[in-house]
């Protein structure tokens, strides 16, 4: 079993928003299968956290749900970005590759101080 | 933003939940997506969905998670708390109206006379004024003026003087009270006008165009239907038009009153048309003390290095003018102290800070009575406390519950407080007396007042519901549920913390009766002082001649007129004029005793002037000691003569009797010789230290503004009419500008401390009452608590008698360690209050003795009625109880 780390409540906020840029509206199930997926599964959803995120994300209005027909004709709760919730996104995105930008630079700092 | 909207949304989810099975329906759902795609796998349909759930991590856990974020949960615990708080306080009647009632009793009182001291307290004491004064009366005008020129600490220095002024031309002539002030004395206070403007730089010193106008907010709102356009418009003071510039702000009071009142402000370059007689001549004097000054500080400069400089300039000033000047210095105080005139604010201060303390310990026997009544609750809890205990529930969250409810009592307290204190507040209202009505004193319940309300509601809830919440929730899970939830017997000795509540409580309770009855003595004792003349049926009607700029012989003429024209009217038996009304101060002059002047280093001393006609003595009965009284006889061109008060002859000839004695006044060398000595009455007010009189007979010092006192023979109201016409046959232009009998006066001076006294009693009875209450509710609860234990005893051959001496008993030990503790703390504490007390000692045994017998009463009659249930318990029942 590959060591599975569990998702951090920012960042599961950040890997929906960029599913349902990427995907268009999708239930909850697909995103948490999604998220399972990109991650090569060494992020292992504990699903059931998914929700509140979702909530959260809905509280604060970057995005909007509404009930509809699955693939296999069951009902279910779509999830999709909104105006803001996509203005949010790219900010973060910004936010966050900036971070990661800094933090390689300290990981790798052989290049630096050669 | 987006936090402030989510938080709306989930304090929205948290009132009104969203029903779950939507998300039900969501998560069920995910499930069976999940199941099937698992099947498609290749798992079996029982591992497709053992699977699923896993990945999930319970359904119930994610509607948990879920929840919690579709509402506040902080919130629904404490909503939870209150809905179970009240629904506990329901359960509860009798121990709900009882605390609630015990608290809003305290809280209302303390509230009342908040609303009280909050109203007297409107005086800016944060501003940076102080008041430079020379020997407590004030400073001349020629020192104001150097003071003011040379001064290096003051951003600006103001003066004011007050006198009166008669309006004329409304619908009858009446007297104001005014202040002359320098034309700075608004901008040095710091306020802004109503309407209109304040003075210009130049009012107070332009040669002429002076004649300009300030009127308080209470005399425009009062007289003039706060009428905008009066500014502008001339009115008629002294039978002369001022122009008036402005309104002050309402509520503002000048600096010489207590109460804003019916005023006005006039320049001091204006003092020759406003002032009149003595005042007059000796505005320009710099020996004669006109006027209090006040001036605001530099910023940076404090108030001791102020002092300094300006004492240190009162050092030139006294070697530059050493005759004016000898022997005077000047000293700073804050403004908000002189306001009242200084003696004045330290009183009333004291009687708002006695009366904040008697109500405060009221209160604080209330919230014994709440602590004593959670304990008890919380004891009869145990059996719900241990459950919910052993269920799992935190002590915080216990401790939480308890104080939840504590605090809901303590609010409801708060609430029906505040409606005690609204129809207190009224009550008051309708007993003050004429001279507060005309006042403007504001005595509504304002914001400050809420505040106060809500604040000590809360404080008390949280303190006093504490340590009962904290001792509640932590109950010996396992003996209270072994006990069948009876609580056992539990030993009075063995319940320290309510025993000493009790004790508590008596203690507060006679401190409070001690403070109360010492106070009321003291009072008491202070209506008893004499006043040296006969205040019944004595008539007083002031008028002023200056305003009709009548001179001396005309005066004269009329003084002798008047009291001819009321002396003959039905109902009077005698009548004299004075300068001096009763009880109403009086002008002072420096004396100086034959022998002794200013050149030969003798500072003199001021002493009260009375200018008064024949028949004066014999009309307010003052009896004279020694000599004789004025006389027709007394003229300009006769020897000049004077009659000293006893406090007079004491002070200038100790040991003589005072007779033919000589003296002249400061500025003035004319000899008087004293031929009669009078004995001392009030000049000031009552209660005061006698004071050296002298009185000068009206015909050889005329003062063109008297009062008329009138002996009647009955009720002085009857003879008003008469009078006031006989005054106005002889000049119908003439303004009386005050009636009033002597009595009225006395009530008003007396009027605060009676209805001081009132309070007082009022609140030594409520404390009375709360103790008793607390005592009483110990006491049964303990009886409650016993019950086994005296069926026992019974059963086991014990007589009534034995147990109803058992409980009495027990009763009276708290009652008697209480007491004690009180008498101990009530002796230190009195030390220190008693010397503001008139005429009382700490350890007046007789009230000591009282009270300790009164609430010694009173808590035997608290012990008595659960003894006596106690004595009936049947042994029977008792030990079947469980």
């Amino acid at each position: 079993m590959a060591e599975k780390v569990d998702v951090w409540q920012g960042t599961l906020a950040l890997m929906i928003l960029k599913t349902l840029e990427a995907l268009g509206p999708l239930h909850g199930y697909g995103i948490a299968r999604r998220i399972e997926q990109t991650s090569g599964d060494l992020l292992a959803v504990n699903y059931g956290t998914l929700y509140p995120a979702l909530l959260k994300l809905e509280q604060e209005g970057h995005i909007a749900s509404e009930w509809g027909q699955s693939d296999n004709n069951r009902k279910a709760k779509y999830y999709k970005l909104t105006r803001a919730g996509r203005k949010f996104l790219g900010r973060e995105e910004r936010d966050w590759e900036q971070t990661t930008a800094i933090l390689s630079r300290f990981l790798a700092p052989g290049k630096e101080s050669a | 933003m987006k936090t402030l909207r989510a938080f709306w949304l989930r304090l929205a989810g948290t009132v009104h939940v969203e029903p779950r099975d939507t998300f039900a329906e969501e998560l069920e759902g995910h499930l069976q997506m999940h199941t099937e795609d698992n099947i498609r796998k290749g798992m079996s349909a029982a591992e497709a969905r053992r699977e699923a759930l896993m990945k999930l991590g319970g359904i119930e856990q994610t509607k948990e998670l879920y929840h919690d974020r579709q509402t506040l949960p902080v919130l629904e615990v404490f909503m939870q708390d209150l809905r179970y708080g009240l629904r506990m306080l329901r359960k509860n009647p009798g121990f709900t109206a009882v605390a609630v009632l015990s608290l809003a009793l305290g809280i209302g009182a303390n509230t009342t006379i908040f609303t009280v001291v909050n109203a007297m307290d409107t005086v800016d004491s944060k501003t940076l004024v102080t008041q430079a004064r020379a020997e407590k009366l004030g400073m001349s005008f020629q020192n104001f003026q150097d003071y003011r020129r040379d001064n290096t600490v003051f951003t600006d220095l103001a003066a004011f003087m007050p006198t009166a002024v008669t309006w004329s031309g409304g619908a009858e002539p009446r007297q104001l009270l005014s202040e002359l002030v320098s034309a700075n004395y608004f901008e040095v206070l710091g306020i802004r006008p109503a309407r209109g403007r304040f003075f210009m730089p130049d009012e107070d010193t332009k040669p002429n165009g002076n004649d300009v106008a300030v009127l308080s907010y209470a005399l425009w709102a009062n007289r003039l239907g706060s009428d905008p356009g009066i500014i502008g418009k001339p009115l008629i003071f002294d039978a002369r038009p001022y122009t008036v510039i402005g309104i002050a702000p309402r509520g503002f009071r000048g600096t010489i009153t207590f109460f804003s009142c019916e005023q006005v402000w006039i320049p001091t370059s204006m003092k020759d048309q406003v002032l009149g007689g003595k005042a007059k001549d000796f505005f320009n004097d710099r020996r004669f003390l006109t006027v209090g000054t006040f001036g605001r500080l530099k910023p940076g400069v404090e108030m001791a290095a102020a002092e300094a400089s300006l004492k240190t300039m009162a050092t030139h000033l006294e070697a530059e003018f050493p005759k004016d000047n000898g022997g005077r210095s000047v000293a700073l105080s804050p403004l908000a102290d002189a306001a009242v005139g200084v003696n004045d604010h330290k009183r009333i201060a004291l009687a708002g800070a006695m009366m904040m303390g008697v109500v405060g310990l009221v209160l604080l026997i209330a919230c014994v009575n709440l602590a004593n009544l959670l304990l008890a609750q919380g004891a009869r809890r145990q059996k719900e406390i241990s459950l919910r205990a052993a269920l799992g529930a935190g002590r915080t969250r216990i401790v939480r519950q308890m104080l939840t409810e504590s605090m809901l009592l303590s609010l409801a307290g708060g609430a029906v407080g505040l409606a005690i204190a609204y129809a207190g507040r009224s009550i008051l209202w309708s007993f003050r007396p004429p001279f507060i009505e005309q006042s403007g004193i504001d005595l509504s319940l304002d914001s400050h007042v809420l505040l106060f309300t809500l604040g000590v509601a809360i404080l008390t809830g949280f303190i006093f519901g504490l340590v009962p919440a904290v001792k509640a929730s932590r109950p010996d899970l396992i003996e209270t549920l072994n006990a069948g939830g009876r609580g056992g017997t539990i030993d009075w000795r063995r319940d320290p913390l309510r025993s000493l509540l009790v004790i508590g409580e008596m203690a507060l309770a006679l401190i409070t009766l001690v403070g109360a009855g010492l106070f009321l003595h003291s009072m008491q004792n202070a209506q008893k002082i004499e006043l040296g003349f006969e205040s019944k049926n004595l008539l007083a009607l002031n008028f002023d001649l200056g305003a009709l700029h009548y001179e001396e012989g005309r005066g004269q003429q009329f003084y002798r007129a008047a009291i001819e024209k009321v002396k003959n009217s039905p109902g009077v038996a005698s009548v004299s004029v004075a300068s001096n009304p009763p009880i109403g101060g009086g002008f002072l002059r420096t004396v100086f005793p034959e022998g002794r002047d200013e050149a030969s280093g003798y500072r003199g001393t001021l002493t009260t002037v009375n200018d008064i006609a024949p028949n004066y003595f014999e009309t307010l009965r003052i009896p004279m000691v020694r000599g004789r009284p004025f006389n027709d006889g007394d003229r300009k061109e006769t020897a000049v003569v004077a009659i000293a008060s006893e406090a007079m002859v004491k002070q200038y000839w100790p040991n003589e009797d005072g007779l033919g004695k000589r003296f002249h006044f400061f500025g003035d060398p004319m000899l008087r010789e004293i031929v009669g000595v009078a004995a001392n009455s009030v000049v000031n007010e009552v209660g005061e230290e006698p004071q050296p009189i002298v009185f000068l007979p009206m015909a050889q010092d005329y003062v063109p503004a008297a009062t008329l006192q009138v002996r009647t023979t009955g009720t002085p109201e009857n003879v008003v009419a008469t009078t006031r016409a006989a005054l106005q046959s002889l000049d119908p232009n003439l303004a009386i500008t005050k009636v009033f009998t002597i009595e009225q006066i006395l009530s008003q001076a007396l009027w605060a401390p009676r209805m001081g006294g009132i309070l007082l009693a009022l609140f030594g009875a409520l404390a009375l009452v709360l103790s008793a209450v607390g005592v009483y509710g110990v006491l049964s609860y303990s009886v409650n608590q016993q019950t086994r234990e005296i069926g026992l005893r019974m059963a086991l051959g014990a007589q009534r008698r034995d147990v109803m001496r058992l409980i009495l008993g027990q009763g009276l030990r708290l009652t008697v360690s209480g007491l004690g503790l009180g008498i101990l703390v009530a002796l230190g504490l009195m030390r220190v209050l008693v010397s503001l007390l008139f005429d009382v000692r700490a350890y007046d045994p007789s009230t000591y003795t009282a009270i300790t017998l009164l609430l010694t009463a009173v808590a035997l009659l608290a012990c008595y009625i659960p003894a006596r249930r106690a004595m009936r318990v049947d042994p029977m029942v008792a030990l079947r109880y469980d």
